[in-house]
């Protein structure tokens, strides 16, 4: 039996398919998930995730969110996914530098969480480019 | 009394210039309105799942124990209401302003205001505003007002400073059709009606920490999504605001067009009458 996988960012459904294994990092750990899993939520850490399908591997940047697992389906809930051809290394750089030099020129007024949150999707984003 | 014939000239102009600038801002809200629209249906699915794991939650936790669950102990509430920079717009702003006078007790009430026109609306009536944003971001999934107004909400309510968090938001039905809503982010209730499981619900490495990180993602995407639905609404009432002021104005300026017709053709049949007239008494 297949895991019906369902993948929602920001524009939309990203993904909609089944799959034979998940496996994604959670607050909790890394986790794969197989069809019939106990209904489950917990949140997603900036990291890589990937789905098997056929003996096949997708690899993906997932910028964070939230796994919900319910009895017929699971669902990831994120702000940005991309898979590991789609990344635009050039744009995760500037972003990159860009949280680098926030957090190093900081005042008052710097979202510093914000910055390092950038700057680990940026990191995650370039760990794809070997 | 007819106005002279330089006046109704004079008006003709006007109403066509303003006819004019009308009917282009017509055209720019409805290129504005297409694409605000197609990114409103693209980001509906996201809202929609988000409320829909909030509202499990709120189903099928059993043990409602977290400060989420119930109101605190105050009688203030919060409310974010959701108003429009610019002008032009119809009765956009006066129907949410009318909206909130209704539906909530000014003394026991703080509101965070985005939006000039709401600001200053408010401001003038009293009204205790906490913050205000006045520049409203354009058409683009924007996170930094948005996240900041999460993060001090879940903030001032995790202190019990308010009983109750809701946003008052224009709910886009279609086109031509949107009303103002109130809506309770927290604590938190069932937005949406789900099922209950049977089975025992995991909420992984604890309740306690998903829903710290479960919730200021809701409220987040929340604020977003309404603020993105608001504006959607807004650029749905200038583009028939926009509409209506140009087929007014072109009633005007043909009315006025035949005023100014009569009024000439009456001043030279008055003038031909003085020829005539003089003429025939020369004879």
């Amino acid at each position: 039996m297949k895991l019906k996988l369902k993948i929602i960012d920001l524009h939309g459904i990203y993904f909609q398919g089944e799959v034979d294994l998940l496996n994604i990092v959670t607050s909790s750990g890394e986790i794969t998930i197989l069809a019939n899993h106990l209904p489950l939520i917990s949140s997603i850490n900036i990291s890589h995730m990937y789905y098997k399908n056929d003996g096949v591997i997708t690899t993906f940047a997932i910028a964070g969110g939230t796994l919900f697992v319910d009895e017929h389906e699971c669902k990831i809930i994120t702000p940005a996914i991309e898979s590991s051809s789609e990344i635009d290394f050039l744009r995760a750089l500037k972003a990159k530098e860009r949280a680098e030099h926030r957090l190093n020129n900081k005042d008052e007024n710097t979202d510093i969480k914000r910055a390092e949150v950038a700057l680990q999707r940026a990191l995650n984003r370039l760990s794809f480019n070997k | 009394m007819a106005m002279s014939l330089q006046q109704t000239k004079a008006r003709i102009r006007s109403v066509s210039s303003t006819m004019k600038i009308t009917n282009a801002m017509e055209l720019v809200s409805t290129s504005k309105l297409r694409k605000a629209k197609d990114l409103y249906y693209q980001i509906t699915p996201f809202k929609n799942e988000v409320f829909e794991i909030i509202s499990y939650c709120a189903f099928n936790i059993k043990d409602k124990d977290y400060p989420y669950f119930k109101e605190n102990q105050t009688n203030k509430e919060l409310i974010i209401v959701i108003t429009s920079t610019l002008g032009l717009c119809g009765g956009y702003n006066i129907a949410i302003e009318k909206f909130v006078e209704e539906n909530i007790d000014k003394n026991n009430t703080d509101l965070i205001v985005l939006g000039a026109k709401g600001h200053h609306y408010f401001k003038d009536r009293g009204y205790n505003i906490v913050s205000s944003y006045d520049d409203l971001p354009t058409f683009d999934i924007q996170e930094s007002i948005s996240s900041s107004i999460a993060t001090k909400v879940f903030d001032d309510f995790n202190a019990s400073m308010y009983k109750k968090v809701s946003i008052v938001y224009t709910e886009f039905i279609n086109s031509l059709t949107f009303v103002p809503k109130k809506l309770q982010l927290l604590p938190l209730i069932d937005l949406m009606e789900v099922q209950t499981i049977k089975k025992e619900l995991l909420l992984e490495p604890s309740a306690e920490e998903v829903l710290q990180h479960l919730i200021p993602f809701y409220l987040t995407t929340g604020i977003k999504t309404l603020l993105f639905e608001s504006m959607l609404s807004e650029q749905a009432s200038r583009r028939i605001a926009m509409e209506n002021a140009t087929d007014n104005a072109s009633e005007l300026k043909d009315k006025l067009l035949l005023e100014y017709n009569k009024s000439r053709q009456a001043s030279i049949t008055q003038e031909i009458t003085e020829i005539s007239g003089a003429a025939n008494a020369i004879q």
